[in-house]
């Protein structure tokens, strides 16, 4: 019962950690903030408002892709933290799964009929070659580790001190995965105005908003699950309010990687990524 | 991040500190005396010299006569110099800056 | 990868006031850039011409938001030489003052500027904070925090404030503390030195083949400034080092300026120990005075220059050459082979300041011709093919 509950209100949770997440980040920041709930306002404002799509922007893919990104981002929350629905070899559609969403986001840049859309996409592009890889490969060792491909046999204690190093290659994973600096680069307000969402109104700019809120729970509840495990429902809770205000704190304390700097470092990240599998392996 | 501390530091201590922005509207902000803020007209002291109407740099002093000034606060820089310039004293400023409003007619002092 | 041309503006959070930056992008990498300005056209100087010479003014205080105290003490110095007031020590130190803070006000704003192109929000907030204890100074003195309305020709009208010197004090202190904080953050920092430095590279050859001005100059080695060059106002009095590096990156320009920032504390806290006690003349009007000067101050930008022409008191001309115009003319040479990343950095760091810039007008044949951007140059700037001959 308590899974249902969690997967239907994983959109409200969400946005309630962006609300905690935007008063964190005015707080350090060492201002007053928004309210808790401004990102529940802003989404149903964002529903209510009408769009104003230019004609080049009319296109299947445009409409579609905000939608999808949501639903897939949703559908995550199927397996993880609790394994609502399990078979096996769901730790491999889970992987397929958040590579789909990156895609997703690539799709709804190409399709915006704006060359900051298509810039934001092609940064990416050029990124998650790198890093989606990495992850691939950092989620391959505990699957070697844990010995099995389903999720709802993985080890509840978890598995940090197995695999050390793959926490330091995940928290740079999700940096770069939920748009936070230094590893923004692909979003970039200043340079190419959020790339992807710049032609963006109304319900898909709604949606598309939604669909990153809840990638952010997606990985602030992730990382915990295999690093730590949902052993003790409470530590793990609190794992998760950690990593939220260590995401925060990043963002905070950090300026913006350019983009080739961002691909040095991931080759960096890829290179221990391996070294990480073959640990593990041997 | 880098190998100073100083933001990382400063981040953590501003969590536990008062922020510093002010909320205006439940906070009143003190005003300066030498704030210039709205022009007040003193009707009766008027002599209807015009050095008003002469010195404004942007033209908001509209002359009908003795005693019948409109100044327009819609144009009006808040310069001062019809106030430095009036030999009667008959302008001054005040410190009263809540005066937004829709209503053109409300922007001109008599 | 297909070529693009990407707009930077007239809107954009990249640049402070409208510009519009065309970029021929290979792929990611700027083939050639072209710079459209004329979005905050106002005529300045032909609202000038014909004003009173003391409520002109007002009228030059408001050409630009950020560096209005300059804009004030320039015309002020062309329009005091032009009639032969001489004025006393006591209004020079508070020009002085005013125009330090001012410097003060304009660099930690500009800092917190460049912060948040780089995507740094916490310094840009943690900048803009400090720079609101200065706009209090300015506040407590003048009544106004972006526009003071002190100046007056040949005075000031107010002294300052009674038992301010421990407000004043306390705040520079405030803001020394911080910004030498923040210096050493935009020194030491991996990720700021990556985006800033070996970016926008202008070699001291170049800088003053473009005849360029104040911080940007400076960064490259080429040491000009108009407060040791030409002391005006009190600045013969006080005690200040012209800050440069040789590197001429976006690196060494944010050092220059957050050094800058140390000096200029310095300075005004050697003048408010130092203020004389003589009375502020009584202002008057100046309605019978003739002449013709030129004055020049050096700006947060560089140096600002006016030109008046003033006729039984009333201005015939007044020429305004603004610090941004001298160095927005290097940005499209710069830009060329840094990628779009490096746009906000390289337009920021030149720090442009549109709002005192655009000031198009030809006066030929004694008609006067009113141009845009676009028919300037396909008039005046396009250069003429020689007609040859071929006997």
């Amino acid at each position: 019962m308590t899974e249902w509950v969690f997967f239907v209100a994983a959109p409200f949770i969400a946005l309630l950690l962006q609300g905690i997440r935007r008063k964190l980040n005015a707080r350090m920041q060492n201002r007053i903030g928004p309210p808790v709930w401004q990102p529940f306002l802003d989404v149903i404002k964002l529903v209510q408002k009408g769009k104003s799509d230019s004609e080049g922007n009319l296109n299947f893919f445009f409409v579609i892709a905000p939608i999808i990104f949501f639903i897939t981002t949703w559908v995550m929350f199927l397996f993880v933290p609790f394994a609502i629905w399990s078979f096996e070899f769901d730790f491999l559609l889970l992987i397929y799964l958040t590579i789909l969403s990156g895609g997703l986001y690539v799709l709804a840049g190409f399709a915006s009929d704006s060359p900051l859309g298509v810039h934001g996409a092609m940064r990416e592009m050029i990124t998650m070659v790198v890093y989606e890889t990495s992850f691939t490969l950092c989620l391959f060792t505990f699957i070697v580790i844990s010995g099995t491909l389903t999720l709802a046999n993985y080890p509840p204690e978890g598995l940090l001190l197995q695999a050390p190093l793959a926490a330091v290659i995940l928290y740079l994973i999700g940096s770069i995965e939920l748009k936070i600096t230094p590893f923004d680069t692909a979003e970039a307000p200043t340079e190419i105005l959020e790339g992807f969402s710049t032609e963006f109104s109304g319900a898909g700019l709604a949606f598309l908003e939604l669909g990153d809120a809840m990638k952010f729970l997606f990985f602030c509840v992730f990382i915990p699950f295999l690093l730590f495990g949902t052993g003790n429902m409470w530590l793990f809770a609190l794992l998760v309010l950690l990593f939220v205000f260590i995401f925060t704190f990043s963002k905070v304390t950090t300026p913006r990687f350019r983009v080739d700097q961002v691909v040095q470092v991931y080759f960096v990240v890829l290179i221990l990524a391996v070294i990480n599998l073959a640990w593990v392996i041997i | 991040m880098g190998d100073n501390l100083n933001i990382i530091v400063e981040a953590i201590a501003s969590l536990f500190k008062k922020p510093y922005t002010k909320r205006y509207p439940k906070e009143k902000l003190k005003q300066d005396p030498r704030t210039n803020a709205w022009l007040e007209y003193y009707s009766k002291k008027c002599i209807g010299c015009r050095m008003c109407e002469r010195v404004c740099p942007v033209g908001a002093v509209k002359f009908i006569k003795k005693g019948k000034i409109e100044f327009d606060m819609g144009k009006c820089i808040r310069c001062g110099m019809c106030i430095d310039n009036c030999p009667v004293n008959a302008i001054g400023f005040n410190q009263n800056f809540e005066r937004a409003s829709k209503d053109k007619k409300k922007f001109i002092v008599k | 990868m297909h070529n693009t041309t990407l707009p930077i503006g007239p809107q954009h959070p990249s640049i402070k006031e409208p510009m519009c930056l065309r970029i021929r992008l290979d792929g990611n990498n700027i083939e050639n850039a072209d710079l459209r300005l004329g979005y905050v056209h106002r005529g300045v100087e032909k609202i000038l011409e014909g004003k009173q010479v003391d409520s002109a003014l007002y009228v030059a205080e408001r050409i630009c938001g950020i560096c209005e105290v300059s804009h004030t003490a320039a015309y002020l110095s062309a329009v005091e030489s032009a009639m032969n007031i001489s004025i006393n020590d006591k209004v020079k130190y508070l020009r002085t003052f005013l125009i330090e803070l001012e410097r003060l006000h304009s660099h930690l704003m500009w800092s917190g500027f460049l912060a948040h192109e780089i995507g740094y929000e916490t310094l840009f907030m943690y900048s803009w904070r400090e720079r609101e204890r200065i706009l209090e100074i300015f506040d407590k003195y003048t009544g106004g925090r972006v526009h003071h309305n002190v100046s007056k020709i040949g005075s000031n009208k107010y002294d300052l404030p009674e038992n301010s010197k421990k407000f004043i004090f306390d705040r520079l202190d405030a803001v020394a503390k911080h910004a030498e904080k923040y210096r050493r953050e935009f020194e030491k920092d991996n990720i700021i030195k990556a985006r800033l430095e070996n970016v926008g590279v202008i070699p001291e050859k170049e800088a003053k083949r473009y005849c360029l001005v104040g911080p940007i100059a400076r960064a490259s080695g080429y040491k000009v400034d108009v407060r040791k060059d030409n002391p005006y106002f009190a600045f013969d009095q006080v005690d200040f080092n012209v800050i440069t590096r040789n590197e001429g990156d976006a690196w060494a320009r944010t050092l220059v300026r957050m050094d800058e920032i140390q000096e200029s504390v310095n300075i005004i806290k050697q003048l408010i120990n130092n203020m004389p006690n003589e009375k502020l003349p009584k202002p008057e009007l100046h309605m019978n005075a003739s002449g013709e000067a030129v004055g020049h101050v050096e700006a947060p930008r560089g140096e600002n220059f006016y030109y008046v022409k003033i006729n039984s008191g009333y201005l015939e001309r007044a020429k305004i050459r603004t610090p941004t115009l001298n160095n927005i003319i290097i940005l499209e040479k710069i830009l060329k082979g840094y990628e779009l990343g490096d746009v906000p950095v390289i337009v920021g760091s030149l720090d442009p300041c549109f709002g005192c810039l655009e000031r198009i007008m030809v006066a030929k044949d004694k008609k006067i011709e009113e141009h845009d951007e676009d028919s300037f140059r396909k008039k005046y700037c396009e250069i003429q093919k020689p007609e040859v001959s071929y006997d």
